[in-house]
């Protein structure tokens, strides 16, 4: 404590031992003395370029660095050697605005390096920036990058085109420059990326400006056929979304022929193109043999015969929980065919049939399948012109039902009668469900895997609930007004 | 096709409308609603507020799903239409290009130039109109672009209305639900402040409820604990006053029957007092009667007393006489004493010459009867049986130490010649009994009162015995005594007592110590004698302590060496041994077959009976055995060396008697009380011892005279 004190003051009969300090400024204090620690790892922050010391420093000491390093420090020195903490968070909040670090398994370094990426990739642009500055980045991100999520993918400049004119004929261009429109090639980066789990893509152009052309917005045949190669040679990912990339059914084709083999996918987004009929056959493909969960093809051109191809799809596969075909062009006859295959299926869960060409034949028919189904839990008819007639049907089978939990009917033409029926069935099946759920959490039950309980709870048809296998929860139907008359 | 647009799009906003008109008022009546349903069914509530609420959003996207969907549905008829409509320009196009080609080749037919400048113009015309109508079809579909911009920019606008109102829904939902939720929360939390204050006041009332219940059994119990207590205090007070009323009560009856007891009592007092009186006043009669007897027999008497008067006067003048008579005669008898006394010493003197003489001569006769036996048993040795004699050692001893005894006993034997009575008298003191001797200390406190009364003055308070004691003690002092002289007082006093009577008697020293011994133990001492006698004994005394230290006795144990003596004569007495006895008897039957001789059994007898004699004197019988001797054998007085051997025999005695004597002078007599308890018996012992040597000295003076007549 003397030490603190300190200076002019130090006068206690202890002090006489020590030497004695007088400072001719009477605002000196020993307290403003440095630690020589401090001053070491100081030393070690100062040089931390040139003699990187960090493993051999203990936890506080390394947060002590951790706070003084600077942010502005080159990469390869700071990658793989400080660890998460205070730093990368200095990091982020210097070139971001805005953090949302939940956003990122609440790792400040998994966020910075998958933002680095992202913005390296997304100022990619072919044929004038070198492939090694993004070469460079990866083995220094490749640990830590989980998801790449890229926005924009800049074509490569047409300074020739440019000056000729702008009131070329944009039809004759856009055939002349199709194979110019090469994009980053994607092959060499998700091969080097040990852990990616997700990557989210579109061939978009942020403040393209009056330089606006369609081709900014597609993806290439070239590009696709490197982006499908590279996806299959990253083994690791789970999730593949590729939207508003002008992808059509080539493409898709293309796509679906390389995901076929990919053992770990299990989502698959391709919502906002041109996938047609022939394209969706090939996803029909794929989804038959491959494993995916969740598959959105909303905002399509699908019409019944990729409805068709997607339905057999559908009463074969045991592994899709998720389908979304919003926005596309079925009919009553691909809408039959699924409702159909659903008969077959009991491991679907959601089902979005929103703003197709659906009418009553197919309301009718999938009302006779709700009536026996006791999986789906959502389903979504909305903006379909199902009529009277159909929605009377729909009401019948939603009120023997008691697992479905949502049923869009909204824009239908469907009575507005029946259509609050069964808003209010499917609130009843909800809040029993709900219920149900809080029971069984507060009864600290295991939370059993939904496929197995789908499976289970088909056979007790009583149980109403998919996800919990539970003796109690008898309660739950009785409370349900139409639990007494399912079957 | 701008009507289906505008009419779909007339569909859209009212539907759109609708929905948010919709959405709108459900947003806006439902917390209205919400609040009065409230406090029914929370949970519900909020999650039908949530999927209203999400519903007035996602309304919103499906109106533009909708709206997309019609779009692209006109999209596909506008197409449609329009590829019809540019199939049917196609062919009308067609047709006329064919009809131009035609024309064509009508025109090369035609050599006329005006009919070819008219087909030309024709051509023209139909050129005109086919670019006409493509021209228009051009304009149409420019019309349609420009159209479709205009709804492009429409659409672009109304999205962005809609986003706008997508995001104003959402963040009144989000307000909405914020303030639900807050609602919802501030429910729960006042449900349960409800629920708390109600537990709260419950537990309240229960806890008050207790308490008072408790209260109460507090209370009913103090009440019943007072009302115990009350009654207990009740018995207890009762108890405390029952005994005290009956004791009360009993008192009462006891006091009256006191009363009539005593009444009673009072009345046979008065009963006994009467006759008591009747009694007395009887005997008072009597009494009367009989002194007046009396008073006749005390004249008589005082008559008888006149007298005895006279009587007793005369009577006194001849006990005067008498006295100075009785005076006389014991000055007299005291100088008879004196003389006896004399005669006495003067008798002892002698008798210590002849016992000298006598124990001299006796040895002289021994040692020549010694030497006469052994000079027979020399003969015997040499001449009868032809054997070499020696002499015995005895016999050499006998020579040597006869004289040294001789000088030895001759210096006490001396000394003794000056002794007088008194001095032998302390010597024998008798064994004086117990009661005797406290008779005496009491007369000697009584009578000699004088001499300690002025320090005595304070013992009255004390008991006799204590006072006597201390009284004695005192009396000691005075006299310079201690108290192992008490006995030799008592004895003092006793003799002296003893004396006075016999004072006129002639008597012998020795008959009078018998008798005195008899009366002493019998009879009290006189007090009148008490005075003279201790004056007598302080006299005495204090020359008799002057002379113990200084003279030696008469009769000392040192002076006499009786063991010496003892074994002096027995050596003489053995100087023929027992087997030379034998050898004389072996020799005296065979001289008797030769020579019989009745004088030499009788000496053998003789010597035989002294060997007798000295064994059971050894027993402690010696007087009785001598005197059986005497008695029984009267015979061998005769006896030509009756005198020496008698002689022989006395001293033999005497020395045992002494002996006793002298043991019973070596037990110390300064042993306090047990003087007192001892010397009587050691009195009786020595009187008894001394009248045993009397007796011997008697018969020694009978033997004497005897032998002298």
């Amino acid at each position: 404590m003397s030490r603190l004190t300190g200076g002019p003051t130090m006068l206690t009969v202890e002090s006489r031992r020590l030497r004695r300090i007088i400072a001719e400024n009477p605002n000196w204090s020993l307290a403003l003395v440095p630690f020589l620690s401090t001053l070491c790892l100081e030393c070690i922050v100062r040089n931390f370029e040139e003699t990187p010391i960090y493993e051999e420093l203990t936890p506080s000491q390394r947060d002590f660095v951790q706070e003084r390093l600077s942010p502005s420090l080159p990469l390869p020195v700071t990658a793989n050697l400080v660890d998460d903490g205070v730093y990368w968070r200095r990091c982020c909040e210097q070139r971001w605005d805005i953090c949302d670090v939940s956003h990122y398994g609440h790792s400040w370094k998994r966020m910075f390096f998958e933002r680095h990426l992202e913005n390296m990739i997304e100022h990619f642009i072919p044929e004038t920036t070198p492939l090694k500055t993004v070469a460079d980045e990866i083995p220094l991100c490749e640990a830590y990058v989980k998801r790449l999520d890229i926005s924009q993918m800049l074509p490569p400049i047409k300074e020739a085109k440019v000056g000729i004119g702008e009131n070329v004929d944009w039809l004759s261009e856009t055939d002349s420059d199709a194979a110019h429109m090469e994009h980053y090639d994607f092959r060499n980066l998700l091969s080097m990326l040990r852990c990616l789990e997700e990557f989210h893509l579109t061939y978009w152009v942020k403040q393209c400006g009056m330089n606006f052309e369609w081709k900014m917005f597609e993806m290439a045949e070239r590009d696709c056929e490197t982006l499908s190669m590279a996806l299959e040679c990253c083994k690791t990912l789970k999730v593949v979304r590729l939207y508003e990339s002008h992808i059509d059914d080539e493409k898709c084709k293309l796509l679906a022929k390389h995901l076929v083999e990919h053992s770990s996918l299990r989502e698959l987004n391709l919502s906002h193109n041109v996938i047609g009929d022939r394209g969706a056959k090939a996803v029909g493909k794929l989804l038959s043999s491959s494993k995916l969960e969740i598959l959105n093809m909303s905002d399509n051109i699908i019409r019944d015969v990729g409805a068709n191809a997607i339905a057999d799809a559908l009463s074969n596969n045991c592994t899709l929980l998720s389908l979304n075909l919003r926005i596309n062009r079925v009919s009553d006859e691909g809408g039959q065919a699924i409702s159909k295959a659903l008969l077959n299926n009991s491991i679907l869960l959601h089902l979005h049939l929103g703003a197709n060409l659906l009418t009553g034949p197919t309301a009718i028919t999938l009302s006779e399948v709700l009536a026996k189904n006791q999986t789906l839990k959502t389903i979504n008819l909305s903006c379909n012109k199902l009529g009277v007639d159909g929605g009377k049907a729909l009401e019948e089978a939603i009120t023997q039902n008691s697992c479905l939990r949502e049923c869009d009917v909204r824009l239908t033409e469907v009575d507005e009668q029946s259509a609050s029926i069964i808003n209010q069935v499917v609130c009843n099946n909800k809040s029993a469900s709900v219920t149900n759920q809080v029971v069984c959490t507060n009864e600290s039950t295991s939370f059993i895997n939904p496929v197995v309980c789908t499976n289970e709870s088909l056979e007790q048809e009583e149980q109403p609930l998919d996800d919990e296998v539970q003796p109690q929860d008898d309660e739950a139907p009785s409370e349900a007004p139409t639990s007494t008359n399912s079957t | 096709m701008m009507e289906e647009d505008k009419m779909a799009e007339e569909a859209c906003e009212k539907l759109d409308f609708s929905a948010n008109k919709g959405a709108e008022t459900g947003a806006s009546t439902l917390p209205r609603g919400e609040e009065q349903q409230a406090k029914s069914c929370s949970p519900g509530r909020i999650s039908k507020l949530e999927r209203d609420l999400l519903a007035v959003v996602t309304d919103i996207q499906a109106a533009a799903d909708a709206k997309e969907s019609k779009r692209r549905e006109e999209l596909e008829e506008a197409r449609r239409i329009r590829s019809e409509l540019l199939e049917k320009d196609v062919k009308s196009s067609q047709e006329k290009f064919e009809e131009i080609t035609a024309r064509w080749a009508l025109a090369e037919q035609v050599v006329v130039p005006q009919e070819l400048q008219e087909t030309l113009k024709w051509q023209q015309l139909l050129c005109a109109e086919l670019i006409e109508d493509k021209r228009k079809v051009i304009k149409d579909l420019q019309q349609e672009l420009k159209r479709a911009d205009h709804r492009y920019v429409k659409d672009l606008r109304r999205q962005a209305e809609e986003l706008d109102l997508m995001m104003r829904r959402s963040e009144e939902v989000i307000a909405t639900l914020t303030q639900a939720y807050r609602e919802e929360l501030d429910h729960i939390e006042s449900i349960y402040q409800q629920e708390h204050d109600v537990l709260l006041t419950k537990d309240q009332t229960e806890w008050e409820q207790s308490l008072k219940e408790m209260w109460d059994q507090q209370q009913e119990r103090l009440a019943e604990r007072k009302k115990t207590v009350e009654e207990y205090e009740a018995k207890i007070h009762d108890l405390m006053m029952d005994p005290e009323y009956k004791y009360d009560a009993e008192r009462a009856d006891h006091f009256a029957d006191i009363r009539v007891l005593e009444r009673e009592h009072q009345q046979m007092l008065a009963d006994s007092m009467i006759s008591n009186v009747n009694y007395i006043k009887d005997k008072h009669d009597r009494e009367i009667y009989n002194l007046s007897h009396m008073k006749s027999r005390i004249l008589s008497l005082q008559t008888e007393l006149k007298n005895l008067k006279s009587t007793c006067a005369s009577s006194k003048k001849q006990s005067e006489k008498q006295s100075s008579c009785l005076s006389n005669d014991y000055k007299r008898s005291i100088e008879q004493y004196q003389c006896v006394q004399r005669r006495i010493r003067h008798f002892a003197v002698a008798d210590a010459r002849q016992f000298e003489e006598t124990w001299r001569m006796l040895d002289k006769e021994v040692r020549q009867q010694a030497e006469k036996a052994l000079l027979i048993d020399s003969i015997i040795y040499k001449q009868h049986l032809g054997l070499a004699w020696a002499r015995p050692p005895g016999a050499s001893a006998v020579d040597l130490s006869g004289p040294c005894n001789l000088r030895k006993r001759a210096g006490p034997e001396h000394g003794g010649a000056g002794m007088d009575e008194a001095a032998a008298a302390s010597e024998e003191e008798e064994e004086v009994p117990l009661e005797t001797m406290k008779e005496l200390m009491e007369l000697l406190c009584d009578e000699l009162d004088f001499l300690t009364e002025d320090r005595l003055q304070l013992l009255e308070t004390l008991g006799k015995k204590e006072r006597n004691v201390v009284k004695l003690e005192a009396l000691l002092h005075v006299f310079g005594m201690e108290e192992e002289d008490i006995p030799k007082l008592a004895d003092f006093l006793l003799k002296y007592q003893q004396r006075q009577p016999a004072e006129g008697r002639s008597a012998g020293p020795v008959e009078s110590g018998d008798k005195s011994q008899e009366s002493a133990t019998s009879s009290a001492c006189n007090p009148n004698y008490i005075l003279p006698a201790l004056k007598d004994f302080l006299k005495h005394h204090s020359r008799f302590r002057s002379q113990a230290s200084g003279q030696p006795r008469y009769w000392s144990a040192d002076m006499w060496d009786s063991s010496s003596d003892e074994a002096y004569w027995e050596s003489l007495a053995s100087v023929i041994t027992g087997d030379k006895l034998k050898v004389w008897d072996a020799a005296e039957s065979i001289l008797k077959k030769h020579m019989p001789d009745t004088w030499s059994l009788q000496v053998c007898q003789i010597f035989y009976r002294l060997d007798m004699a000295e064994k059971h004197h050894l027993g402690g019988i010696g007087n009785r055995c001598s005197i059986n001797v005497e008695e029984q054998h009267p015979s061998w007085m005769s006896f030509p060396l009756t005198l020496s051997l008698r002689l022989s025999l006395y001293f033999l005695l005497l020395s045992v008697s002494m002996e006793f004597l002298l043991q019973f002078n070596t037990i110390p007599l300064d042993q306090g009380a047990d003087a007192s308890g001892f010397c009587p018996w050691v009195l009786r012992g020595l009187s008894r011892s001394y009248s045993g040597v009397n007796h011997f000295c008697s018969v020694l003076y009978t033997g004497n005279a005897t032998n002298k007549m």
